[in-house]
């Protein structure tokens, strides 16, 4: 049946303001709150959470220490899902743009991708010592990041730079490689 | 997909541009209506949503956050309780479990879906609707998103002629229930979306080779690689089949064509290449698939048991799509693609005078291009998805000839089409959703449609949702419907795209952490429903819009699973479907559908999956009674072992049970005989470089 032959032309247009109406008003008239769905800023969250439970550091205190380096987003994120929480018996706790002093007590380093080039210098800092760095891209991971947090299609891959993480003298659950991509180091591009 | 000579008949094509007049009309009304899609498109995303809590997912395993799929501005399911359509999702481990040797065969393991076979092509039927001529042009068949139904038949192919392999396949999305307000045409009765595996994390080589029944073989490659951030998987496969070697035919059971007896002409083929690949938000995904089938049953009145009767499809397409969050809210999808479709087929006829045959050969050829944009976009709790389609057909050809004759038609056309399309996912409170959405299709040939969409649905805890949702969905008339393209097939341009109303009323209900149950009842009113019938007085086969079908039924799916590796699914499906038009009775329709899907666990890496399958008396064209059928079949199969080797093998029709499915006018018997009890072996061996060096 074409729709021509059971609303008139008159009516539709009424009909069309009517239902597109109803629409917007719906929407201005409902407060507007969080949205709990699979955005990627919990995907990463969560991605870090468990990042905590699968490496082992050589050596640790009570406090397992996160430091964001570049995104105020994956900070209040890190925030409300992770910290406070234990990981291994550890307390977690988020901090963010850590200064040159407190660099040196992180456990783990999260570089969101607006920071890459701020991102390589402290790469160079963190060279050799027991620190997780976590980033956004396969650059980051090929440039001697330890792992990579990277937006594939609708989802988040995993990358490990594993001579990155053996150098560090950190240890990854063979559970988590079994998830990820192992890359190597390469030129920095 | 057809023909039988019918010499003497010219007619050309009487082609002409409906709705000329009117078409100015409408397109007032819907500038109206685009300006106010623009508008929700651009306004909304302006709205400052304050939110900044991000839900806790720290709960699932590490395996699960490697599967989630991120909100996108796709029109993939986000939340299956809130998805507007009764939803059954088969992964690809059940596939495996379940031996399934074509998508045939996985979606007549589906709530409320049953298929025949004419030893040509597969139908695929539902809700007491199975049409044999529409070669399945009311469902709409999706790959990764991408329209699979080709531009000539709109046929979605489903059986060894689905030109993906089934091993490919991830998961696959049953959406039961119309779909035309997002996707447009076919998807009047259900859409079926397969999801191919998604490049996984690791290099990986998978080589399968399987032996069947009838001499039936396949190989099959896939490989996944990750190179400089690149993710691809490149699979190649192929299948052979001799066919039965004597089948008889009792129809043709005279000396002069051979006592009924096919001898080897039952043969069935397909290559397949599928490859795609990731680069960031960039996918390029290919595919090509082409299948020669072999028609033992002399359709269209041809010769028997001559095996220059045969067909082949051809299809393929190249898409590249562009997916972006522009931030946590907001997603952009951007596809563009080129799609192919060839079909070829051959019909022997007597040749009068001359000695041996004359075969006529049927050809279409279509080739389309066009582009598609989703905007997705995450207002406080509510979504809101709104889109456009373009698509331009360069060529829509259908030619027949007889082996060296001039062609007795040559038809071309290059329709084109174009689409906008919106969803508002509305949630005013925790238990109360609203789905507002529709469609507006334009078409060069073709009035333009409407396709509108209401969805409310409860939603009082966690585990029970009840929605009750209206649709409008449309097919519209394909180039073979609407076109000359034998001698003895007439089409119809003055055809008009015809309609279901749909309303279904659908409550689910979680189990705890074991299973769920949903029960549906639906009302499908078809109008206007676009069929073929052969002229009494000339023999001709003809198109036109006759009055349709009402269609009312109930669905009742359960599904179980446990920690130990039961599982199962069970499902009762009543539909009573009756011709508006006074006098007939329904057709190729089944009241009663029952089945039973469970995988019992054996030993450590295997597993039993065995299949129930009962569906009910039904009537063909005729009025012939085809016979209930109750088939089991079974799959003993492993995960890989050591990593590495997996195998697998089932049987069909366990109890060699004697069946047949309803056939139309094409086939001389009422119905087609199906296969006796067949077996399959498959075995694959995956080789995977990391795990053997990073267990150091």
């Amino acid at each position: 049946m074409n729709r021509h032959e059971f609303w008139p032309e008159s009516r539709r247009g009424i009909l069309l303001a009517g239902w597109s109406s109803v629409c917007v008003l719906l929407l201005a008239a409902v407060p507007l709150h969080l949205w709990a769905q699979q955005e990627e800023r919990a995907v990463r969250a969560a991605y870090v959470y468990k990042l905590t439970e699968f490496v082992s550091w050589p050596r640790h205190g009570n406090e397992l220490l996160i430091c964001v380096v570049g995104s105020d987003s994956m900070e209040a994120a890190l925030k409300s899902v992770v910290e406070g929480k234990e990981s291994s018996g550890r307390k977690i706790r988020v901090l963010q743009h850590p200064s040159e002093a407190e660099l040196a007590h992180c456990d783990l380093v999260y570089l969101s991708d607006t920071a890459l080039a701020r991102g390589y210098a402290l790469l160079d800092r963190l060279q050799g010592s027991a620190v997780l760095t976590v980033g956004e891209s396969d650059r980051f991971v090929r440039a001697g990041g330890m792992v990579g947090l990277i937006r594939s299609g609708d989802q988040i891959q995993l990358e490990v730079n594993l001579d990155a993480v053996r150098t560090a003298g950190l240890r990854i659950s063979s559970r988590l490689l079994q998830l990820a991509v192992i890359v190597h180091s390469g030129k920095r591009g | 997909m057809i023909v039988r000579a019918n010499p003497g008949s010219t007619g050309v094509a009487n082609l002409h541009l409906l709705g000329a007049e009117k078409g100015d009309q409408v397109r007032f009304s819907v500038r109206k209506c685009s300006g106010v899609c623009l508008w929700i498109a651009l306004v909304l995303p302006a709205i400052r949503a304050q939110d900044n809590k991000v839900q806790d997912l720290t709960g699932l395993s590490v395996e699960d956050l490697s599967r989630i799929r991120l909100f996108t501005a796709s029109r993939h399911l986000d939340d299956p309780r809130k998805a507007p359509s009764a939803v059954t999702v088969i992964d690809g481990d059940e596939i495996r479990r379940y031996g399934w040797r074509t998508l045939a065969e996985l979606l007549n393991s589906v709530t409320g879906f049953y298929t025949a076979y004419d030893r040509s092509y597969h139908y695929l039927g539902m809700r007491g609707f199975l049409n044999s001529g529409d070669y399945n042009a009311r469902y709409l068949l999706l790959i990764d998103g991408h329209r699979l139904n080709e531009n000539v038949y709109d046929s979605a192919l489903i059986g060894t002629e689905f030109p993906l392999d089934i091993s490919m396949i991830d998961h696959v999305e049953i959406l039961r229930g119309s779909g035309s307000s997002l996707y447009g045409t076919n998807a009047e009765l259900a859409v079926v979306n397969v999801i191919t595996i998604r490049p996984p994390s690791r290099t990986l080589i998978e080589v399968s080779s399987a032996a069947q029944s009838f001499a039936g073989r396949t190989g099959e490659m896939k490989s996944s690689f990750h190179l400089r951030g690149i993710d691809g998987v490149v699979a190649a496969s192929l299948y052979r089949s001799n066919g039965a070697a004597r089948e008889y035919y009792p129809e043709f059971d005279t000396p002069e064509t051979n006592n009924g007896i096919a001898e080897n002409i039952d043969g069935d083929r397909y290559d397949h290449i599928f490859a795609v690949l990731h680069k960031g938000q960039l996918r390029l995904e290919g595919l090509f698939g082409s299948r020669m089938k072999i028609v033992p049953n002399a359709s269209y009145g041809t010769v028997f048991n001559d095996p220059s009767n045969r067909s082949r499809d051809r299809r393929g397409y190249l898409e590249l799509s562009y997916n972006r969050s522009f931030n946590a809210k907001t997603d952009f999808d951007f596809r563009l693609y080129y799609d192919a479709y060839r079909f070829w087929a051959s019909y022997p006829y007597p040749s009068g005078s001359q000695k041996g045959n004359t075969d006529e050969i049927n050809v279409a050829t279509a080739d389309w291009i066009g582009a598609e944009t989703v905007l997705g976009r995450k207002l406080g709790r509510h979504r809101i998805v709104a889109g456009a389609d373009w698509e331009h057909n360069l060529r829509i050809n259908q030619t027949s000839y007889d082996v060296g004759q001039t062609p007795l038609f040559d038809d071309t056309r290059n329709p084109r089409q174009a689409a906008i399309f919106g969803e508002a996912e509305l949630n005013p409170a925790s238990w109360f959703s609203m789905n507002l959405g529709g469609r507006i299709d334009w078409h060069s040939d073709i009035n333009t449609t409407y396709s509108p969409r209401l969805a409310f649905m409860l939603l009082p805890n966690a585990t029970t949702s009840i929605k009750y949702i209206y649709n409008q969905a449309f097919r519209a008339p394909d180039p073979y419907d609407q076109y000359d393209v034998d001698t003895a097939f007439f089409g119809n341009p003055t055809l008009t795209p015809e309609f279901v109303h749909s309303q279904m009323l659908i409550v689910s209900h979680k189990l705890r952490n074991w299973g769920q149950v949903t029960a549906d009842a639906y009302n499908n009113n078809l109008i206007k429903t676009i069929e073929e019938y052969v002229d009494p007085a000339s023999g001709n086969t003809l198109f036109a819009n006759e009055e349709g079908d009402k269609e009312r039924g109930l669905e009742l799916e359960l599904t179980a699973q446990n920690a130990a590796g039961w599982s199962g699914r069970a499902s009762y499906a009543y539909a009573y479907a009756r011709p508006k038009q006074a006098g007939e009775t329904a057709i190729n329709s089944p009241k009663n559908l029952a089945k039973l899907d469970g995988t019992v666990p054996l030993f450590s890496p295997a597993s039993l999956g065995v299949e129930l399958l009962y569906t009910s008396a039904q009537q063909n064209y005729t009025g012939v009674h085809v016979s209930p059928t109750f088939l089991v079949n079974a799959t003993l199969s492993t995960r890989p072992i050591h990593n590495n080797w997996e195998f697998s093998l089932s049987c069909n029709n366990l109890f060699d049970r004697r069946w047949a499915t309803p056939t139309g006018p094409e086939i001389t018997a009422p119905a087609t005989v199906q296969d006796g009890r067949t077996v399959r072996f498959r075995i694959s061996y995956h080789w995977n470089p990391k795990t053997q060096w990073s267990g150091k």
